[in-house]
């Protein structure tokens, strides 16, 4: 199993990394390898090809209030909205170029956090109140999620190593 | 509906500019009796921000601080900014740290290049909306481009420590050399990548290329004996043959009330930078294996024709793997990995080959080793100029009385030629018609 949190200092946009910080917290890093990263692109596609099992965390404008959680299973099939770089793809447009090269898991979910962009600016500012509030369950329900794969590690290593 | 929220790096700009990094451009065409009457393009250009940013710190900021101007071309303003400054200091760092340089150098354009022509042109040329389209007929091409785009990163990663905004270099050299067993894995890649490039170099040769040859003056750095990444003397395909230090005679800048970006002209005409440039004017420096490639792809350089910018793009890469390759065969580590300075007030201009073109830095320092002022000039604003002749040069052939959508499109195609900061979004033209 291998979970991602997207983001970048700047405010609410961090909470992926935060959820990932909790995240690798938690869990044993035999159950399951925890990264940050600051951008979709081919970077993101580097690590998911491969893999087994991802979970991806991200903030995103979604136009929920702030704090909103919400999962995408099949999110390479979402419309592209997201082409807002000037210097690379998108993460729905990298999952899509993914999809069409069959690099994606078998497995991705993606968990967004909705944020309001405008909390976005400042390199200083924390979490909002909102946002850092969504932060415990969302990595709550994730820890359930690996957690209750843990069966996997039941078999030999060398398997428990092929099946992730 | 999801947006994803703008890029890091740029979230603490002013929104008026913030809104220009979103991947658009904005293309403004006044036609009056069939004919353009006016023709202004408008494309944000970050790199003046910092040149002020840079003012009041230490020579030995510039490489970390430059760094951050681009997320595709970091290293270009890393040599561009160390070149300056050691040619103040009267530093030569010697034979290790100038083939470490290159090679570093050479991850850049190997992954900035695949980039371009992988995600951005092939899609353009080949009549895909974006690289996700094209996917489902071009997989092994993508691949394979995503492949060797890995392999620039992970040769940055080498010195830099990470791709994006790398941190190993600094003045006199890097701050760390390579482990000889990181160097030898890597030869192996480099080794087994050479073939992919050769036939990237044939893919791009058979794409259906527009034949539209302008007239315009060409210009690059040259080396005496190295196909250019950093070098000594400019020059152009219409005599021009100076050292970098004469930059400022021969080169102007003049702000533009329509873009960010100054444009910039040569003995006050528009002139091309980048890889059909370098090209055009080091054919004689090109590893054999890439000239037999350019041989056999039937395209005929030096080339006028703005549309084999790609097919340069991908010899640029082929011969990026060879440099790499050779570098790589012999390499040994070196304690410490730079060369010590003697710093002194002045100024320093340096200037190295960003895949994008001609990357000019100047850097007046005081006794303290601040920087009291700096001038970089990016391609992306020498070209522009280039870009608003081409456009109209375009456009008229291709008829001002077609739909917007063609015009926007061929418009599109033209500019991404040129491989401007804005040229990554899919759709990044915003076609203003006033007929």
């Amino acid at each position: 199993m291998t979970i991602i949190g997207l983001g970048s200092p700047f405010g609410d946009d961090r909470v992926g990394w935060r959820v990932a910080e909790t995240l690798a917290a938690k869990l044993p890093t035999d159950q399951a390898r925890v990264i940050r990263l600051d951008r979709p692109g081919p970077a993101l596609l580097d690590e998911l090809a491969g893999r087994a099992r991802v979970i991806l965390i991200d903030a995103a404008a979604t136009g929920e209030p702030p704090g909103t959680l919400s999962c995408m299973a099949d999110a390479a099939s979402a419309p592209a909205m997201d082409r807002v770089s000037s210097h690379g793809l998108g993460l729905i447009q990298t999952l899509q170029l993914g999809r069409a090269l069959d690099l994606l898991p078998p497995q991705l979910d993606l968990f967004l956090i909705s944020i309001d962009p405008a909390r976005t600016r400042d390199p200083d500012a924390d979490l909002s109140d909102p946002v850092a509030a969504a932060v415990a369950p969302l990595a709550e329900a994730i820890c359930r999620r690996v957690e209750a794969s843990t069966w996997r590690l039941a078999y030999p290593p060398e398997k428990a190593a092929a099946a992730e | 509906m999801m947006i994803k929220t703008a890029e890091p790096k740029l979230k603490h700009i002013e929104v008026p500019v913030l809104a220009r990094v979103e991947g658009e451009g904005a293309l403004e065409v006044e036609v009056r009796d069939s004919r353009i009457a006016h023709l202004r393009l408008r494309i944000f250009e970050p790199p003046r921000l910092f040149e002020q940013f840079l003012v009041g710190h230490h020579y030995n900021e510039i490489p970390d601080l430059v760094a951050r101007i681009c997320g595709i071309c970091p290293v270009a303003y890393q040599m561009s900014g160390a070149t300056a400054v050691e040619h103040l200091f009267g530093c030569d760092p010697g034979p290790w740290v100038r083939r470490m340089r290159r090679l570093f150098y050479c991850g850049e354009w190997i992954q900035s290049h695949a980039l371009h022509i992988h995600l951005l042109a092939a899609p353009d040329l080949l009549g895909f909306d974006s690289a996700p389209a094209m996917a489902s007929r071009y997989g092994d091409e993508l691949r394979r481009g995503l492949r060797l785009q890995r392999l620039g990163n992970r040769i940055i990663e080498l010195f830099g420590a990470r791709s994006v905004h790398p941190v190993g270099a600094r003045i006199g050299g890097f701050w760390k050399a390579p482990r000889p067993e990181q160097a030898s894995s890597l030869a192996e890649e480099v080794a087994c990548a050479i073939p992919e490039a050769q036939a990237l170099v044939r893919w791009t040769a058979s794409l259906p290329l527009p034949q539209r040859p302008q007239s315009f003056t060409c210009v690059a750095l040259r080396h005496p004996d190295e196909y250019p990444m950093i070098a000594e003397r400019i020059v152009s395909d219409a005599g021009l043959d100076i050292p970098v230090d004469a930059f400022e005679t021969h080169f102007s800048e003049t702000q533009v009330p329509h873009s960010t970006a100054l444009h910039g002209l040569h003995d006050g005409r528009p002139y091309l930078v980048g890889p059909l440039a370098r090209l055009n004017l080091n054919l004689d420096r090109l590893h054999p294996k890439v000239s037999t490639a350019l041989e056999d792809s039937g395209i005929r350089f030096p080339s006028h024709d703005m549309h084999h910018s790609i097919l340069a793009r991908a010899a640029e890469i082929l011969q990026a793997l060879l440099d790499a390759a050779m570098i790589l065969s012999d390499y040994e580590a070196r304690d410490p990995a730079h060369v010590e300075v003697h710093p002194r007030a002045g100024t320093g201009r340096g200037a190295s080959e960003a895949p994008r073109g001609l990357l000019w830095h100047r850097y007046d320092l005081d006794d303290r080793g601040l920087v009291g002022y700096a001038r970089i000039v990016p391609p992306t604003s020498q070209n522009q100029p280039r870009i608003e002749e081409d456009l109209r040069i375009t456009l008229t052939q291709l008829g001002l009385d077609k739909d917007e959508e063609t015009l926007r499109r061929a418009g599109e195609i033209a500019i991404r030629n040129y491989d401007p900061c804005i040229s990554c979004a899919t759709h990044f033209l915003r076609l203003r018609l006033r007929r």
